[in-house]
């Protein structure tokens, strides 16, 4: 394992922050101007309407109470003698300016305007102070006899919307740079804070893979997922690690004792090697002690193939009730040659997806097992039943069972209750039968407070097939 | 019985060509896949037998071109590698059968011979007789001079298996195999027991013995 330290790693989010900032701005910038267009032309109407407005309600004024009633009311008269260049500040004082004339076109009231009479609505220009304004005219008959010119400022709403706005756009441009800037840092910080933390965490693990596992707090953000998962991926690890070194122990037992005792065999050969009745006995014996290599080695091949998981690909739904019932009838005079009694209660119809020829190796297993280590005439039964979500298997026998001590590692490989390893087997019958549990996403246990050995597996089944 | 085999290990092909010399057979050996394709379209053989691991070439291989081009010979592959991936691949390339090394002589032999044997006839035929036994397939009525028997599912069908391959040897493998559909190999008499519970309603209430066990090898249907 390399122990060279990773250099700090430097994560940024800036482009993508400033990125979407940006994208963000210029939407409100466009809507803002849009939304100005709107608010300027409206404006700009609104001006209008109020010569039009004010026109009606001289209109309404003269045709109710007269002439008279009218100049009245309307006092804001501009006498042109005063200030004869005064016509834009006057009218900006009065807003509104108007002049009356009779039939002959003579100005009769109200202020001198500057302009010839038009009827209807105009716009005219005019220069005050080196500024340029622009003035609304509008023309109307008051009467046969009677035309009534009105004046007013047209206030150039546009230029001043339009920099008020570009004033506030560059105003947000700046602060969105900003704040860009600030989240940047601050998602940078936590971020690479973070990463560090879980490279140097790493680094450690490396060192001393057994014990260390990466720290996760109780924030469940995806950091904490990764941390989790590389936890268990370390753990898994861990696991394997496990299994090789407890396999090298089962090899040591089981393969090398049946090997030395070929080599043994070979010189009691080459000693009796003029005793054709001895010649035989040993070639038996030694044939024997490599059979049981042979098997041996193809239940590990066989526990490999099962526990890589290649075979998942091949699952099929099957009738797992036909299966078991089917199974158990094979083994039933198997049993009864051997003195035992094999009950078999079989529910119908349960189906699930899987293997049967691994479904079959699992039962044959376990009831093998129950006819080499259960007394002589015991009872053993095999029991399949629907459960929860799922289905039950049940197989057993009423004695005498494996000791407690005995009962956590009963599942490993090469764990074989007779420690002096005599008896026939190899301790793998159990681990493959758990291996096909896993496989099969079913779970396998041993129940204690029992006269003897009974296994339960539940296992997830296709409803309503 | 012609028999090619294609081999690349010498201490295997040794073991094979003695048993199959003390048998009376006629072996013809060679060692990569190259001549075996070669030897396998020029001679006449009853039936082929191929290692998997061989020099510059996958058995597997050799024997999808030799499909492709029709040559029908029945082929066993044989092999260290023992899982179902493999045993699927071989099926799959056109292989009729498959063994795992190490195996025994006689279990190797008794599957040449039923290969060699093999009559299409047989396999689709309705009714299967020997002697004075006589099995219908449709009705699933088993009969020994015209008395009906009465047999276990398991039991019909071993009887059944036996009636296909009469006069040949009959491994407790192949009976796993095909009987009960098993790529393992339980601990248990399980084969044994059936047998005798098949001899004791097949032979016993009967004068002549027409399952006969051959030691260290399985069993045959043989009236002789």
């Amino acid at each position: 394992m390399s122990s060279q330290t990773n250099k700090p790693i430097h994560f940024s989010v800036a482009r993508y922050v400033l990125l979407a900032a940006l994208l963000g701005f210029s939407l409100i910038a466009i809507s803002a101007l849009v939304f100005s267009t709107l608010a300027i032309s409206s404006a700009n109407n609104a001006q209008q309407e109020v010569l039009y407005e004010t026109r009606d309600e001289a209109l309404a004024i003269f045709e109710e109470d007269g002439l008279d009633e009218l100049l009245t009311l309307y006092d804001n008269v501009w006498d042109d003698a005063d200030d004869p260049q005064g016509f834009i500040p006057a009218l900006e004082a009065h807003h509104i300016l108007y002049a009356v004339y009779n039939a002959q076109g003579e100005h009769i009231a109200g202020s001198r305007l500057p302009f010839d009479y038009q009827q209807a609505m105009h716009v005219h220009s005019m220069t005050y102070d080196e500024e340029t304004f622009t003035v609304l005219t509008l023309g109307f008959e008051l009467s046969d006899t009677l035309t009534v010119h009105l004046a007013r400022l047209q206030y150039d709403e546009a230029s001043e919307v339009l920099s008020h706005l570009l004033f506030a756009l560059i105003l947000g441009l700046l602060t969105t740079v900003l704040i860009s800037a600030l989240v940047t840092l601050l998602i940078n910080r936590q971020v690479n804070q973070r990463l560090n933390t879980l490279t140097q965490q790493l680094d450690g693990i490396a060192q001393k893979p057994d014990s260390s596992r990466l720290s996760t707090s109780n924030h469940t953000d995806s950091f904490d997922q990764l941390a989790c998962t590389i936890n268990q991926m370390l753990d898994d690890i861990a696991a394997l690690n496990r299994n090789m070194q407890v396999m090298s122990v089962g090899i040591a037992h089981d393969l090398k004792t049946p090997l030395s005792r070929v080599a043994n065999r070979l010189q009691l050969m080459l000693q009796d090697i003029d005793d054709r009745a001895m010649l035989n006995q040993h070639i038996e014996r030694a044939d024997e002690s490599l059979r049981a290599i042979i098997t041996t080695f193809n239940n590990l091949i066989r526990l490999n193939d099962i526990e890589s998981g290649k075979r998942k690909q091949g699952f099929k739904a099957l009738d797992l009730s036909l299966l078991i019932q089917d199974l158990a009838d094979s083994y039933e005079p198997v049993f009864a040659d051997s003195g035992r009694q094999l009950e078999i209660s079989v529910v119908e119809g349960v189906h699930c997806l899987g293997d049967s020829d691994l479904l079959s190796q699992l039962i044959c297993n376990l009831l093998e097992n129950a006819l080499e280590y259960s007394n002589a005439q015991a009872n053993v039964w095999v029991r399949l039943q629907y459960h929860t979500t799922g289905a039950l298997l049940q197989i057993g026998d009423n004695g005498p069972g494996i000791p407690s001590e005995a009962q956590a590692q009963v599942f490993e490989r090469f764990y074989r209750g007779d420690t002096s390893r005599g008896k026939p087997g190899n301790g793998l019958g159990l681990s493959i039968v758990k291996a096909i549990c896993e496989l099969h996403d079913a779970h396998i246990n041993l129940l204690t407070q029992q006269q003897g050995a009974v296994f339960n597996i539940e296992l997830p089944i296709n409803q309503g097939k | 019985m012609k028999i090619l085999l294609v081999e690349d290990d010498l201490d295997t092909a040794e073991f094979i060509g003695r048993g199959v010399q003390q048998q009376g057979d006629a072996l013809t050996h060679v060692t990569d896949a190259k001549q075996g394709m070669l030897q396998a379209s020029i001679g006449e053989f009853d039936v082929m037998i191929f290692d998997r691991l061989l020099p510059h070439m996958d058995g597997i291989d050799a024997i999808r071109i030799l499909r492709e081009s029709h040559i029908e010979t029945p082929i066993i592959v044989l092999t260290a590698l023992a899982d179902t991936a493999d045993r699927v691949a071989g099926l799959d390339a056109g292989a009729d059968d498959y063994l795992v090394k190490p195996f025994a002589f006689s279990e190797l032999y008794a599957r040449l011979k039923a290969l060699a044997r093999r009559s299409p006839l047989k396999q689709e035929a309705l009714e299967l007789s020997f002697a004075d036994l006589t099995l219908n397939r449709a009705t699933q009525v088993v009969t020994r001079a015209h008395t009906v028997l009465d047999l276990m599912p398991r039991e019909y069908k071993i009887l059944e298996f036996l009636l296909r391959h009469p006069h040949q040897i009959v491994t407790k493998t192949m009976l796993l195999e095909h009987v009960w559909g098993f790529s393992f190999d339980p601990k248990t008499s399980l084969v044994q027991t059936h047998m005798s519970r098949l001899r004791n309603k097949v032979d016993k209430p009967f004068d002549i013995e027409l399952i006969k066990t051959v030691r260290g090898s399985g069993y045959v249907l043989s009236d002789k």
